[in-house]
């Protein structure tokens, strides 16, 4: 079975997270990645793969060096998924509650 | 379900009388106190709170820039209801289409806002009705927060 690979498997676990904010100000090779982090060489390699199917990274030849590209637009799905449930106007009616109740118990007071 | 092209309509018992949640609507003051988004505030540089009259309100939002808006009140009625529009403007009271003011372009450039208030014993059956579809208002929701999103990844660059 294929396995479903998107942005919100992307960033789902924090090694990965790690490692996109790594790359994101620099490209970097494999082994500078490798070494910010305890885990073994083939376990960041493995989510490197998981980021690169993602398209969250590419990876682009240098000679012999291969370097991990951070493709950062792809985090824009994240952003609109989590803003479609933003409602503006439950948050202003639940501020009107709060100054209502805070008024009611000024008054009590 | 959902049905589409709905407008935007919520309804909710508030735990408060309806004089008071009119009053909530009515009073200026008592606007600038919750009258704006989550972390957000709202400051009228004009506002007439009768039928006929105008308002001018900027709501700031710490991540973004200044919000803009100018409304007529068009029904008064204590304490039941409140009908008002709401469009888009800069800081000089101008009108400024959707695409101006950097919102969806499918918004529209005045929608009109229905408060609607029912006595249920001490408490209030509230009603708000705007004129503009349900999931255009949360797809434009996206916009801020994808450009706030774009700054913080664009500051983080530039580290």
């Amino acid at each position: 079975m294929e396995k479903r690979r998107d942005v919100f498997q992307a960033i789902a676990d924090p090694t990965r997270r790690e490692i996109i904010h790594l790359i994101s100000g620099e490209s970097l090779n494999l082994n500078a990645i490798a070494d910010h982090f305890d885990s073994a060489r083939p376990t960041i390699s493995q989510h490197i793969k998981i980021l690169t199917e993602c398209g969250l990274i590419i990876i682009k030849k240098q000679g012999r060096e291969r370097f991990c590209e951070a493709k950062l637009d792809k985090l824009q799905e994240v952003s609109s998924w989590v803003a479609q449930y933003s409602k503006a106007w439950n948050e202003t009616i639940d501020a009107m509650e709060n100054f209502l109740k805070n008024k009611k118990h000024g008054k009590e007071k | 379900m959902v049905k589409k092209n709905e407008d935007v309509l919520i309804s909710r018992i508030v735990d408060a009388p309806r004089e008071q949640v009119f009053q909530a609507w009515t009073d200026p003051e008592g606007l600038e106190q919750w009258f704006a988004p989550k972390g957000c505030t709202i400051h009228f540089k004009q506002i007439d709170i009768r039928e006929g009259g105008t308002f001018h309100s900027c709501i700031k939002n710490p991540d973004y820039k200044d919000c803009w808006c100018v409304g007529t009140y068009l029904e008064i009625v204590k304490p039941e209801r409140i009908v008002f529009t709401m469009v888009n403007a800069d800081e000089k009271g101008n009108p400024l289409t959707a695409v101006e003011a950097g919102m969806d372009p499918e918004w529209p450039t005045s929608t009109t806002v229905t408060v609607t208030l029912g006595a249920i014993g001490n408490k209030t059956e509230f009603t708000l009705h705007q004129t503009v579809n349900e999931t255009l208002a949360k797809r434009t929701g996206a916009y801020p927060s994808w450009l706030q999103m774009l700054d913080i990844l664009e500051a983080y660059l530039r580290k």
